[in-house]
């Protein structure tokens, strides 16, 4: 395939290799296998999954960025005439993509596992909370990396940016004085709202969502319109 | 009509590091080759063109464009290869190149024609469907000028273009920008390969210490010093040589065992050599040829360019 686009070009790449492919969803779904299938309560398997999901979209967009910026890639694409907007878009959902494909296998496994029979609206609302949640993730760690100078500066300040985000998410409990706060964070997290659609798919009858049907499946077919705009129209074979 | 046009441009990064007050005139259909040893600035003029850098001072304009850090207006209508060699290195060669080709709005027919072409004089059509993780040093480079010159842009920036690639692409490479400057099309080098620039380029400037000392056709610069002759001695041993003085020197250079001499004639030989045994140098070999461009650099800058 061809790459006619930044999106392409970055999908292209990442899948290139077979092997490496493997290895980012295999160390993923290990990584995740005991939150799916341990017997641990709800609410651990729950924060354990959606630590999993911030840190291989937080903290890998953050590095991700600085390797391509050291790379020299990042310099390349300023040199093309390629709006800086296009280019930092097709960047994020790149990395958005390659994100879901490799937590989505665990938090499938989760589904099937722990799900309490067949209930769409749950299921789309797991699919679409992932998804936002992933997409800001990206894009939280690609600003990071851009204020970060040196690899060493964005590895710490992505493994502190997760700390603070699982804490303000409500994952962790917090100390009394700061319950109030994160409790009012958390209701605009969305990392806590994909924490709340994964408890609800394991409830018994399948509880309610922070995002209804409507909600859930007009924000999956943006993002895959968004994604069949950019990344359609690959031109198929060896040129 | 200036492709390139710069008045007492400044990107200092210390007192005589980047570019230090630059005034200098690309006409279009030119090829202009800034010449000069690592870290005199040539690099960082480049990068200032392309609005990789802060302008510090002074104006630039590139192809018309005011050009500071962030510009982007003129850059559809370049073609760009730094010295290093960014690419995708799971990807191809081809689908690298298609990338870059596609960026600048080329499609279809016409990119692979032009990719063709080109990788086909790069000597890159066998590799053309490897990934560039398995390319040589010499091979990504080849790549990067590909990516530059396939959308044939009205301005082509080259930094170091000959480094690491074979002689034949360096034949190739120079056979193709004089195609350009014949078609109209105008190219900037930096590059301290002087032999080679000196066979492509129609203007040519020194460039030492921030600053350009020296400016003119390769013709005009090496006339300055054709009634010179160059003596290349290499001594036995590594002994250091006082810079001689007497009339008739013109620089005087010794890196190890290795000196380098302008002198007004061969007349003046057997003094440099009285000169040389005098302070303890034993003379194994000399050289003695006409004066070159790097002899005129050599000349206008007291320094030796490296190759």
């Amino acid at each position: 395939m061809t790459p006619s686009n930044v999106l392409q070009l970055e999908l292209a790449a990442a899948f290139a290799s077979r092997r490496a492919l493997a290895l980012r969803v295999g160390v993923a779904l290990l990584l995740g296998l005991p939150f799916a299938v341990a017997e641990m309560p709800l609410r651990a398997r729950v924060a354990g999954l959606t630590v999993l999901t911030v840190f291989v979209s937080f903290f890998g967009a953050a590095v991700g960025a600085v390797r391509r910026r050291a790379d020299g890639q990042t310099m390349r694409l300023a040199l093309l005439p390629i709006p800086r907007a296009v280019v930092a878009s097709d960047l994020l959902l790149a990395g958005s993509v390659v994100d879901l494909v490799q937590v989505g296998p665990v938090v499938a496994l989760f589904g099937a596992v722990n799900g309490r029979g067949p209930a769409v609206g749950a299921v789309l609302g797991v699919a679409a909370a992932l998804a936002f949640a992933v997409l800001l993730l990206n894009a939280l760690g690609m600003l990071l990396a851009g204020a970060a100078r040196s690899n060493a500066e964005v590895h710490l300040a992505a493994a502190l940016g997760v700390a603070a985000i699982v804490l303000l998410s409500g994952l962790v409990p917090a100390a009394g004085p700061l319950l109030g706060a994160v409790r009012a964070a958390a209701r605009f997290s969305p990392v806590a709202w994909l924490a709340g659609a994964l408890g609800s798919l394991a409830t018994d009858p399948p509880g309610g969502t922070a995002w209804p049907l409507p909600a859930s499946a007009a924000a999956l077919l943006s993002l895959a319109g968004w994604l069949a705009a950019r990344g359609g129209n690959w031109k198929r074979g060896v040129t | 009509m200036l492709a390139v046009e710069a008045h007492e441009l400044v990107r200092e990064h210390a007192p005589g590091r980047g570019v230090c007050g630059v005034s200098l005139g690309v006409r279009a259909g030119e090829c202009y080759a800034v010449l000069g040893r690592n870290g005199s600035g040539k690099s960082t003029l480049t990068r200032l063109l392309l609005g990789l850098e802060p302008v510090g001072g002074g104006r630039l304009a590139v192809l018309g464009c005011p050009v500071t850090l962030g510009s982007r207006g003129h850059l559809r209508r370049l073609g760009v290869a730094l010295d290093a060699t960014p690419h995708w290195d799971a990807l191809t060669g081809w689908q690298n190149a298609a990338f870059v080709a596609s960026a600048y709005g080329l499609r279809d027919g016409e990119l692979e024609r032009r990719l063709a072409g080109l990788f086909g004089l790069a000597g890159l059509a066998p590799h053309r469907d490897e990934p560039v993780a398995t390319y040589s040093f010499g091979m990504r480079r080849k790549l990067a000028l590909i990516e530059a010159l396939c959308h044939e842009p009205d301005l082509v920036v080259l930094d170091e273009p000959t480094a690491g690639v074979d002689e034949q692409f360096r034949v190739a490479l120079a056979g193709l920008l004089r195609t350009r400057r014949d078609r109209g099309a105008t190219t900037w080098l930096a590059a301290n390969d002087v032999d080679w620039a000196a066979g492509v380029a129609s203007r040519v400037a020194f460039m030492e210490a921030g600053r350009i000392v020296a400016e003119g056709t390769p013709d005009e610069l090496a006339r300055e010093v054709s009634p010179l002759r160059e003596v290349c001695l290499t001594l036995a041993g590594c002994v250091a040589v006082p810079p001689p003085a007497f009339d008739g020197l013109r620089a005087f250079v010794q890196e190890g065992s290795s000196v380098r001499a302008l002198v007004d004639g061969p007349a003046l030989l057997p003094r440099l050599l009285e000169h040389v045994a005098a302070a303890g140098g034993e003379v194994a070999r000399v050289e003695v040829s006409r004066s070159t461009l790097r002899d005129a650099f050599l000349l206008k800058t007291g320094k030796e360019l490296g190759q």
